[in-house]
C-alpha cells in the first residue's frame, strides 16, 4: 500500500534521493548539494508551470541535470575531500611566513621542539604539492597560535609581536574565507592543533619539572595519538575516531590532574585553560572523524588530495 | 579514423565544443550581471536558440573551478521564491580572462569563416 503524500511530498522525496546519490558518490559539500537542489527544484517548478504532472516533471528534471555519479566525479576533481586547494603563490607565501618559526623549532635544543619542527616541515612539503589536508592542518596551527597569543595577553603574558604578525599574515592566506574552502574532514584536521599543542606542552612540563622524566606512558599516548589521528583523517579511516577518543581521554585525565593543582595551590591556570580547549577540540575531532570516515583502514590515494 | 565533430540524432553541438566554450559563455553572461546556476543555463539555451544543450549539473563543477581560479566569486541571497540561492559575480581577473577568451574565439571564428569561403 502506498500512502498518498501529495505532489510536494513526492518532489521532496525525489530531491532527497538525488542528493543522497550525489553525496554517496563523492565528497560533495553541503553548500554544493544545496546549490544543485535549488537547481532541481527550480527546474521542477518551471516544468510543472507548463502543465506537466509532478511525477513526469521530476523525471525530466533529473534527466536534464544529468547522472549524479558523473557530476559527483567531476566535482571531486575540483574540490578535494578536505576542501579547496590553495593557489600555488599563496602556498609558497605561507611557507616563507612560517619558515622563521620552523627554523627556530629545528635549531632548538629541546627535542620536543625539534619534533614539532619536523612535523612542520612535513606539512610545508605537502603544501608545496598544494595538498588540501596540509592547508587545513596549517590553518588550524595558525588560528590556534593567534587565539592563544590573545588569551596569553589576557593571562598577563606578552606574546612575541613579530611572530604574531607573521602568524596573522599566514592565517590570512590559509583561512577558509569561502564556506566551501574546508569540508568537515578539513575542519577535523584543523582542530587537531589545539590537541597537539596541549599534548606537547604537557609533555614538555613533565620532562622539565623536577621529578618528572617523561617516563609516564600516558604522556606519550596523547601526543602520538594526535599525530596518528591526523594520519587517519588524511586516509579517511574509521580508526581515526578511535585514536581521537583515546587522545581525548588521556587529555581529560590530565585536565583533572591540572585542575587539582589549580584548586589546591592556584597554579597552572594557563595549562588548565589549554587542556580544557584541547579536550573540547578532541571531542569535536572524534565526532567529525567517525562521521566523515570512508573505510575501516583508509585509502592512501587521499594523501595526494 | 581521426575523431571528428559528430552529430547525434538531435543535431546538437558536439560535447567537446560545448565544454570548450563553457568558460567563455559563463564569463560573458556574468559580465551582463550577477546570476545563478539555473538562470545561466536558461541564458545559454536562449543565446544558442536551444542548440547548446548542457548536462545541467555539469555547470557547477565548471563554476567552482572558475571560482577557485579567482575568475568569479559567489555570494548568497534569497531568491524571489524565498529560497537561499548562490549567486556569482565577475572578478577583475574574470574580466581580463573574458577579453582573452574573446580574442581567441574571434581568431578561430575568423579563420573558419575564411576557410569556408568558396575559392
Amino acid at each position: 500500500m502506498t500512502k498518498f503524500r501529495g505532489d510536494d511530498g513526492e518532489i521532496d522525496d525525489a530531491v532527497a534521493r538525488y542528493r543522497e546519490q550525489l553525496a554517496r558518490e563523492a565528497d560533495v559539500g553541503r553548500a554544493t548539494l544545496d546549490e544543485i537542489e535549488d537547481h532541481l527544484r527550480s527546474l521542477v517548478d518551471d516544468l510543472r508551470a507548463t502543465g506537466m504532472p509532478a511525477a513526469l516533471a521530476i523525471g525530466e528534471a533529473a534527466k536534464r541535470l544529468g547522472d549524479p555519479s558523473q557530476i559527483a566525479r567531476e566535482h571531486a576533481r575540483v574540490r578535494t575531500a578536505f576542501g579547496a586547494k590553495l593557489p600555488l603563490w599563496r602556498a609558497l607565501a605561507v611557507i616563507v611566513l612560517v619558515m622563521p618559526q620552523l627554523i627556530g623549532n629545528l635549531t632548538s635544543p629541546s627535542w620536543i621542539d625539534t619534533g614539532c619542527g619536523v612535523l612542520g616541515l612535513v606539512l610545508c612539503g605537502a603544501l608545496t604539492w598544494r595538498s588540501a589536508w596540509s592547508r587545513a592542518a596549517l590553518f588550524g596551527a595558525m588560528a590556534w597560535s593567534i587565539v592563544w597569543a590573545i588569551a596569553s595577553l589576557a593571562l598577563g603574558r606578552q606574546p612575541e609581536t613579530w611572530m604574531l604578525a607573521l602568524q596573522l599574515a599566514a592565517f590570512g592566506l590559509l583561512a577558509p574565507w569561502r564556506r566551501t574552502d574546508l569540508t568537515a574532514t578539513g575542519w577535523a584536521i584543523a582542530l587537531l592543533y589545539p590537541m597537539f599543542s596541549a599534548a606537547a606542552s604537557l609533555l614538555y612540563i613533565d620532562i622539565t619539572s623536577t621529578g618528572g622524566d617523561g617516563s609516564v606512558p600516558s604522556m606519550w599516548f596523547a601526543a602520538i595519538g594526535v599525530v596518528a589521528t591526523g594520519a587517519g583523517l588524511v586516509l579517511r579511516a574509521r580508526w581515526a575516531a578511535v585514536s581521537a577518543w583515546v587522545s581525548t581521554f588521556v587529555l581529560t585525565c590530565w585536565f583533572w590532574d591540572t585542575f587539582e593543582l589549580y584548586y589546591d595551590f592556584g597554579i597552572g591556570r594557563s595549562t588548565l585553560t589549554m587542556t580544557a580547549c584541547a579536550v573540547a577540540a578532541g571531542i569535536a575531532v572524534a565526532i567529525l572523524a567517525s562521521r566523515t570516515a570512508r573505510s575501516n583502514l583508509g585509502d592512501l590515494k587521499n594523501v595526494l588530495a | 579514423m581521426p575523431r571528428t565533430v559528430r552529430q547525434d540524432k538531435d543535431a546538437r553541438i558536439a560535447k567537446d565544443l560545448v565544454a570548450a566554450s563553457a568558460t567563455a559563455l559563463v564569463l560573458a553572461i556574468l559580465q551582463k550581471g550577477d546570476s545563478y546556476g539555473y538562470a545561466i543555463i536558461q541564458e545559454v539555451r536562449a543565446l544558442s536558440g536551444g542548440e547548446l544543450e548542457w548536462s545541467e549539473g555539469m555547470l557547477y563543477p565548471v563554476l567552482h573551478r572558475m571560482e577557485d581560479a579567482g575568475l568569479i566569486e559567489s555570494f548568497e541571497e534569497r531568491g524571489e521564491n524565498g529560497r537561499k540561492r548562490k549567486y556569482y559575480r565577475l572578478r577583475p581577473d574574470g574580466r581580463r580572462a573574458l577579453t582573452e577568451e574573446r580574442r581567441q574565439w574571434d581568431v578561430v571564428h575568423a579563420a573558419l569563416t575564411k576557410a569556408w569561403r568558396p575559392a
